[in-house]
């Protein structure tokens, strides 16, 4: 069977004393370990809730719609590069990891990632092909990315292989900087308008 | 409009769930649509990416006795925690080990081994404290871990004719640099099947610290044999002690690694996935240290590294540091003519690069790396032997599944492990047994995948 792969990834302007992170947090450590068709649609309800509550702070962002061929690939590549961080546990050592991970102390973002594989050709594909169905100008702005995010709750995961949530970092102490995301890793981010 | 009788069937099941300071994750498989689960065909696109090394994605375990328990929950981890959690064996308690080759005594005809094995990690770390934080003693902690209980009884010292002629090469490259002067700034990094990793290491620790890389445990069911790592140990002991002793401490790191870490590994119901990647010491580290120039010694000509090491290969290249290739094939004793010509005593023992006793000459100007003691010697004869083509390597960035990361992780730590790569699907509960965890990890309620 060939699938599409959806993805969208947001670094979020993280304010002193936002109760965005935490929520967030809440929402995905609060979900249960295996969910059905009604509760996994509630799920992503809340996640797009609470996620496009930041909408005027989306600063810089991805997205992609693979369909056929590689989407499996690029699934499973979004989700391991992102744990990869957790598979590198043992080659970071102490303090240096930390220089080596972050270019700043400055903890101005959280990073919000989504993640899709539907069934080619399903109506849960049709949505995500008309909700990405953009002119290229509107690609990179936050309301384009706010209409992404809110594409999550209208699948029918009747048709859904598999989803994943990421939230970076997971701690309320930490954060990314700006030059953490504009370095590294991080460079296919685009900022948002 | 969704099939009723579909939404009272299907259910998400979460595969991974991670809250750590630097990450909050979930992720979620749906089981029930996967009649004819697609794994498969994904896992084929994947071994695409392998050359010569099959299946590298996927994960996994299902033993027959934890069927009962395929009702519970699943829980992804690591393959190693979950041998610190359940025990070395977890799931395959009482099966044996299989040691080919085992030897009563180890190389010094000690038959008392047994007495020392929890002193094994100990006996093997380099004498040299500034190599000792790149030691990584996983392996050998498995005789000192109340979780490694019950492996001790398997092990025997191990000792193949394989093992003995890759000692006598290896000895034959420390020949090249056993002058001091030669050997500065350079390190080896020995990289073949484990045992023969073990017995050349001990063929180089007279010139050369081994620093050993060894970063999981065994399992009777293991994708690794880490057992005959720990048996080749065994029998090499005493080399590795008195080399120890004898050693400048500031000798220069050979670092040794198991190639089978990255095994070919598919779908294999009864395998338990305990492969890992290597740890080599970063640029910095290796600047640090001196290094220069790095030999990579593989147990035959190879067209490049393995591929966990690209990265860091490259990275060394950037920084300057020559890196280049040589098999212990290369050497070889000296036909019995050549030995009588140079006045040497006829042995099959002692060998040399190419076969011949001036190979040492050859090597030096072909690698066109610095030697003292070699500077200005010219000798304009022919190797009996062919040898590998490895002076000419030059590392150079290729996609591999280990590859820095571009989407999303963090850049620059350590390397990206596949997502399923020496994982396990563990399923607690009344059985206590596993779950097969299908591509990916993916785990399957009715076992198909």
């Amino acid at each position: 069977m060939d699938y599409t792969f959806f993805g969208v990834q947001i670094a979020i302007k993280a304010f002193f004393r936002d109760p965005l992170r935490q929520n967030l947090a809440k929402v995905i450590a609060g979900s249960a370990a295996d969910q059905t068709l009604f509760e996994k649609r509630a799920f992503w309800k809340k996640v797009a809730a609470v996620g496009n509550q930041a909408m005027p702070v989306f600063e810089f962002g991805y997205w992609d719609l693979i369909r056929g061929g590689k989407a499996q690939d690029e699934f499973e590549t979004w989700c391991s590069e992102i744990e990869g961080a957790l598979a590198s546990e043992k080659e970071e050592m102490g303090a240096q990891a930390d220089e080596v991970n972050r270019l700043s102390a400055n903890k101005d973002y959280i990073l919000l990632t989504a993640a899709v594989l539907v069934e080619r050709g399903s109506n849960s594909d049709l949505t995500l092909g008309e909700r990405c169905d953009l002119p290229e100008p509107d690609y990179f702005t936050r309301q384009t990315f706010a209409k992404l995010l809110a594409s999550f709750p209208l699948l029918n995961f009747g048709n859904v292989q598999a989803d994943a949530v990421y939230l970076m970092p997971g701690s309320e102490d930490d954060g990314f900087s700006q030059e953490d995301l504009l370095g590294g890793g991080y460079k296919y981010l685009k900022p948002l308008t | 409009m969704t099939d009723p009788t579909l939404l009272g069937s299907k259910s998400f099941h979460r595969l991974v769930f991670i809250t750590r300071d630097d990450l909050l994750a979930a992720r979620w498989w749906h089981e029930g649509m996967e009649g004819a689960i697609t794994v498969s065909p994904n896992r084929r696109t994947a071994l695409k990416y392998l050359v010569g090394l099959g299946g590298l994605f996927g994960a996994g375990l299902l033993l027959r006795a934890g069927c009962d328990a395929m009702g519970d929950p699943a829980v992804n981890m690591d393959a190693l925690e979950l041998q610190y959690k359940e025990g070395w064996a977890v799931g395959a308690t009482g099966t044996s080990l299989i040691i080919p080759d085992a030897m009563p005594a180890d190389s010094e005809g000690n038959t008392g081994w047994a007495s020392r094995l929890n002193l094994l990690g100990q006996d093997l770390s380099p004498g040299d404290p500034t190599l000792a934080p790149f030691n990584v003693r996983t392996l050998f902690e498995v005789l000192n871990n109340p979780r490694g209980a019950g492996l001790a009884p398997l092990l025997r010292p191990m000792h193949s004719v394989a093992m003995d002629v890759g000692n006598h090469a290896a000895q034959a490259l420390a020949a090249l640099f056993s002058e001091e002067a030669d050997r500065q700034g350079t390190a080896l990094i020995l990289d073949m099947p484990g045992p023969l990793s073990v017995a050349a290491a001990a063929g180089v620790s007279n010139v050369f610290s081994p620093v050993f890389l060894f970063d999981n445990w065994p399992h009777p069911l293991g994708v690794v044999p880490s057992h005959q790592v720990l048996a080749a140990s065994l029998y090499h002991r005493p080399e590795f002690v008195a080399a120890n002793a004898r050693r400048a401490t500031s000798a220069p790191p050979a670092f040794v690694l198991d190639n089978q870490r990255l095994a070919p590994y598919r779908d294999e119901s009864d395998r338990f996935d305990n492969r890992y990647l290597a740890r080599l010491p970063g640029t910095d580290k290796m600047e640090a240290l001196g290094i220069k120039r790095v030999l990579y010694v593989t147990a035959s000509p190879e067209a490049h590294e393995l591929d966990d090491l690209n990265d860091d290969f490259v990275a060394l290249k950037k920084k300057d540091i020559d890196v280049k290739m040589v098999a212990l094939s290369d050497f070889a004793p000296a036909p019995a003519e050549l030995l009588q010509a140079n006045h040497l005593p006829p042995t099959e023992r002692t060998y040399y690069y190419g076969g011949h006793p001036h190979g040492g000459l050859f090597f030096w100007s072909s690698y066109h790396w610095y030697s003292p003691s070699y500077a200005g010697r010219t000798w304009s004869g022919t190797l009996p032997r062919t040898v590998s083509t490895g002076q000419t390597f030059a590392p150079s960035p290729r996609p591999t599944l280990f590859s820095s990361r571009t989407v999303g992780g963090l850049s620059g730590v350590g390397k990206q492990k596949p997502s399923g790569f020496g994982r396990v699907s563990y399923r607690s509960g009344s059985g206590g047994g596993f779950g097969r965890s299908g591509s990916f990890g993916r785990s399957s309620s009715n076992g198909s995948g």
